[in-house]
């Protein structure tokens, strides 16, 4: 068994000016009302007491936009950043909530597989997690609705909350553990007394978070529901504007284009991310689309998201990090949508489909 | 994750030999690989596909529809479309692109061993479908009667007429059947109508008949509710879907398809899909 | 075709406040590149000679705001192969539209006096309205980068790309904290992408000034303002103040404040 540790709140300061040498560090930093991960100079900025963060950690592991090769148009030439990303510095990443944790966990899987992207997997490899368990709901998560409070593995460290002043501390990896030994100091190991004050936390946890939608049955529920009329009234609010697709944290989806430089010698291949909310996101050249209407685009997003991923890699693709109610303009919300469309059993059945 | 160095996005060159104007549209381009241990080695099924990449300007898939025994050359049709294709139109012999891939899972050819084999296109659909004719054709001795019916619009449009006409006489005798119609020129001095129509001059047994089909959705509803009429056994009707594309390796979420029951990437899981996927998951045509 | 085989190119303004115009010289660290690909053979604001044309491309700055505009742009048309349409005035009529609100007696009145007879004043309306547009370049002012995209397109003979999604998209992935949500009139969600989000990541609000998105969900942008507090007439005017072509698009129509 992996042992356990515990550290004081307070040396998180600390922890970031040792890993200072070894690492560029990552955390949540106020942004005006709100909470954003950033990096971290001042180790004082850190506010490890956050709810939630505008964007998730995907833009980590997936930048908005990134460059994947320049071409030399003179010489015909292509280079693939991939050295570049090899030479940068390792990273640090702290505070990520479980729900984010899982996040990462399903991009892994999109990112993997038979075809490995090295963009992605590079940063990844780069990039040290801390988690922290959330004990209390935050304005607009639902993680305990979608089993993602809780996680096992997708961390280096994992810091719980205990005794109001310390953090349980979890280690996931031989990463997580080679952070503990950069700041020795800062950890001792656990006793039976922390043990117990990590079992309360967790049963605290248990209380606090509100178990809001049953999943129980979703995939039949959905299915079942592909025609129902709440599509209809959320397609009047959705403006398609792919806010919910940026701030997501298991959305993946991206556009690949050519740049050139305006003096035609050279251009870029960049990627960025896109939506499925995008009118010409399903749109072939010769001019069909195949999900012509907003209303189709906003539905096959929750589809492919509830329903759809958990064919492909086995999961439900949602964490219920809340994110996307809380960007969207008309204040949709997937957790309410889920729990209208979890009472279809009750609903009669109109006609013959 | 083993960091093995070689990229999901890396391109081979290849040379652009010669090209060929098929209709106003479409002109066949015919490349060759670069490298000579990769133009040994490459290998594809009919049915896949390939991402062309002009460098600055774009990526996009196209089927390969040379036959899958040419080691080292492959041929591409390509529709001028769009931004890149267009861009490709204006190619002389001698260029370069960038091509990787093979991608999709291709037509099952082995899984039609011992059957009689209909190919049914329509407009574009030619070009894969091309593929999978000139395999079977190089493959002879493992098929029973091959059909091919091509239709187009237009007869300026219909693919690769020329080259079927050609080969019409030798193929008679070894029990191929060409077939090619219009279904809205009536200056065509040639057959006229939908596939459905010419099926009495198919020579293959609906009891033990392989059909690749692509064109375009409608038409694969008129000949799923024909085939299936005529006793054509479902499982083993196959069709090739078309859809945005960006990343050829199921990543970038453009050619997802299905939404309630089952999920696919056209480029992972498809680009061929047999009739019960296309008739049972909504949304694929 | 110009010397040298280039692209011959002129630009011209219409009734507006050249700042367009103004913005291509401001491109000043791509200035002598676009002068490689193209030859600029009218350009009064920039050059002494100018060329009467023809022109492989023509940009257009300006709303039409006169009877003699209207020859003026056409004529510009007939002699230009392609014909871009530059800024918010050029593509949906832009802020000299405020006039379109009023009664055009009465305006041409206030501002010039009793004898204004000789005051040549219509509609405003976008380029578009009179001659056969090939490409827009919206915003108020046009953005530099799409400028360079084109040029570099119609040189290369390619499509221009545009982003085919409202500004909330580029504004969420720089992680702006949105400013609807901070009690703001922003019109964020029903404009145009391809301004990177410029006024939002700087804490002003969308004005709009790109047009609207592909298939704007207008209605519900009307529902969201109104919810923080807008009056219809409010919204109203954030809807027509870059784009009063706008008022002439039956989706707007349809809408009740």
């Amino acid at each position: 068994m992996c042992p356990s540790y515990v550290m004081n709140q307070g040396d998180i300061t600390k922890l970031i000016e040792s890993a200072r040498d070894s690492f560029d560090i990552f955390g949540p930093v106020k942004k005006r009302t709100k909470h954003v991960f950033d990096k971290i100079d001042d180790p004082a900025q850190i506010e490890m007491d956050y709810d939630s963060t505008i964007l998730s950690p995907r833009k980590f592991f997936q930048p908005p936009s990134e460059v994947m090769m320049t071409f030399d148009l003179e010489e015909k030439s292509v280079d693939d950043t991939l050295e570049n990303l090899r030479a940068e510095r390792p990273r640090l990443l702290l505070a990520v909530h479980s729900c984010d944790l899982n996040g990462i966990l399903l991009l892994d899987k999109v990112f993997g597989g038979e075809y490995v992207d090295h963009y992605y997997n590079i940063r990844r490899d780069k990039t040290t997690i801390v988690g922290l368990n959330c004990l209390e709901p935050c304005e607009y998560g639902f993680c305990r609705s979608m089993n993602t409070h809780h996680v096992v593995e997708g961390y280096d460290l994992f810091l719980t909350p205990i005794d109001g002043d310390r953090y349980f501390v979890q280690v996931g990896t031989a990463k997580g553990e080679h952070l503990i030994h950069m700041a020795e100091n800062l950890f001792t190991l656990a006793e039976t007394g922390d043990v117990q004050s990590f079992k309360n936390a967790l049963k605290h946890k248990q209380e606090a978070l509100p178990h809001e939608v049953d999943l129980e049955g979703i995939n039949e529920y959905l299915d079942l529901s592909f025609s129902h009329p709440v599509w209809d009234e959320i397609a009047e609010d959705c403006v398609n504007c792919g806010a919910c697709a940026m701030v997501c944290p298991t959305c993946y989806c991206y556009d690949v284009v050519d740049e050139l430089d305006i003096s035609l010698t050279s251009a870029d291949r960049t990627r960025k991310w896109d939506a499925c909310l995008f009118q010409d996101f399903a749109l072939v050249a010769g001019g069909h689309n195949f999900r012509e209407t907003p209303a189709a685009r906003l539905k096959y997003r929750f589809y492919h998201k509830m329903r759809g991923f958990a064919n492909e890699y086995g999961i439900i693709g949602c964490t219920g990090c809340g994110r996307c109610t809380a960007a969207c303009p008309s204040d949709i919300s997937i957790k309410e949508v889920l729990k209208r469309l979890s009472t279809i059993w009750e609903v009669p059945v109109s006609g013959v489909k | 994750m083993v960091d093995t160095g070689k990229s999901v996005y890396d391109t081979h060159k290849c040379r652009l030999l010669r090209k060929y104007d098929l209709t106003d549209m479409e002109t066949l381009f015919l490349f060759r690989f670069e490298d000579p241990v990769v133009a040994q080695d490459w290998r594809f099924k009919p049915g896949q596909f390939v991402e062309v990449s002009l460098l600055g300007l774009g990526e996009v898939p196209i089927s390969i529809c040379s036959s899958a025994r040419r080691m080292g050359f492959f041929e591409l049709c390509i529709r001028n479309a769009g931004r890149v294709t267009s861009a490709i139109h204006k190619l002389t012999p001698g260029s370069l692109v960038g091509v990787r891939g093979p991608y999709g899972n291709g037509f099952p050819m082995d899984q039609f061993h011992g059957r009689d084999l209909l190919c049914v296109a329509a407009g574009l659909g030619m070009a894969p479908l091309r593929s999978v004719f000139l395999y079977a054709i190089d493959n002879r001795w493992q098929f029973g009667n091959i059909t091919i019916i091509n239709t187009a619009k237009y007869g300026p449009e219909l693919l690769f007429e020329k080259e079927l006409e050609a080969m019409k006489d030798i193929a008679t005798a070894e029990n191929i059947a060409i077939v090619q119609s219009v279904t809205r020129d009536p200056d065509y001095p040639g057959l006229h109508g939908r596939a459905t129509e010419h099926m009495e001059k198919a020579n293959v047994d609906p009891d033990n008949c392989a059909v690749a089909m692509c064109g375009p959705p409608a038409m694969y509803r008129g000949m799923f509710d024909y085939l299936v009429e005529k006793g054509y056994d479902p499982r083993y009707i196959f069709v090739t879907l078309e859809r945005r594309m960006k990343c050829g390796v199921g990543k970038c979420g453009h050619c997802n398809i299905g939404t309630a029951t089952s999920w696919k990437y056209v480029c992972k899981d498809g680009p061929v899909f047999d009739y019960y996927a296309i008739t049972s998951i909504p949304g694929l045509i | 075709m110009g010397d040298n085989g280039k692209p011959s190119v002129g630009i011209f303004g219409l009734t507006g406040c050249a700042g367009c115009q103004l913005n291509i010289l401001n491109i000043e660290d791509h200035l002598l590149d676009i002068l490689n690909l193209v030859d600029i053979t009218t350009w009064v604001m920039a050059k002494q000679e100018n060329s009467e044309g023809p022109w492989d491309v023509a940009f257009v700055e300006g709303s039409v705001a006169k009877k003699s505009e209207i020859e003026r742009v056409k004529k510009i048309r007939e002699k230009s192969g392609v014909l871009v349409a530059i800024g918010a005035c050029a593509t949906h009529g832009g802020l000299p539209g405020l006039r379109n609100f009023r009664d055009i007696s009465e305006m041409t009145q206030i501002v010039y006096g009793e004898n204004n007879d000789h005051i040549d004043a219509i509609p405003i309306k976008p380029v578009s309205a009179y001659v056969d547009v090939d490409y827009e370049l919206p915003g108020c002012p046009m953005e530099k980068t799409e400028f360079l995209e084109i040029v570099k397109s119609l040189v290369m003979g390619k499509r221009p790309y545009s982003a085919q999604y409202s500004v909330c998209g580029e504004c969420k992935a720089l992680e702006n904290i949105c400013l609807l949500k901070e009690g703001k009139f922003c019109m964020g969600p029903v404009t145009q992408a391809g301004c990177n989000a410029l006024c939002p990541s700087n804490g002003a609000v969308c004005e709009g000034c790109r047009g609207p998105a592909p298939e704007a969900n207008w209605a519900a942008e009307v529902k969201i303002l109104k919810k923080i507090g807008a009056t219809p007439e409010d919204v109203r005017r954030k809807f027509l103040k870059y784009c009063p072509s706008v008022a002439e698009m039956p989706e707007f129509k349809e809408l009740e404040f």
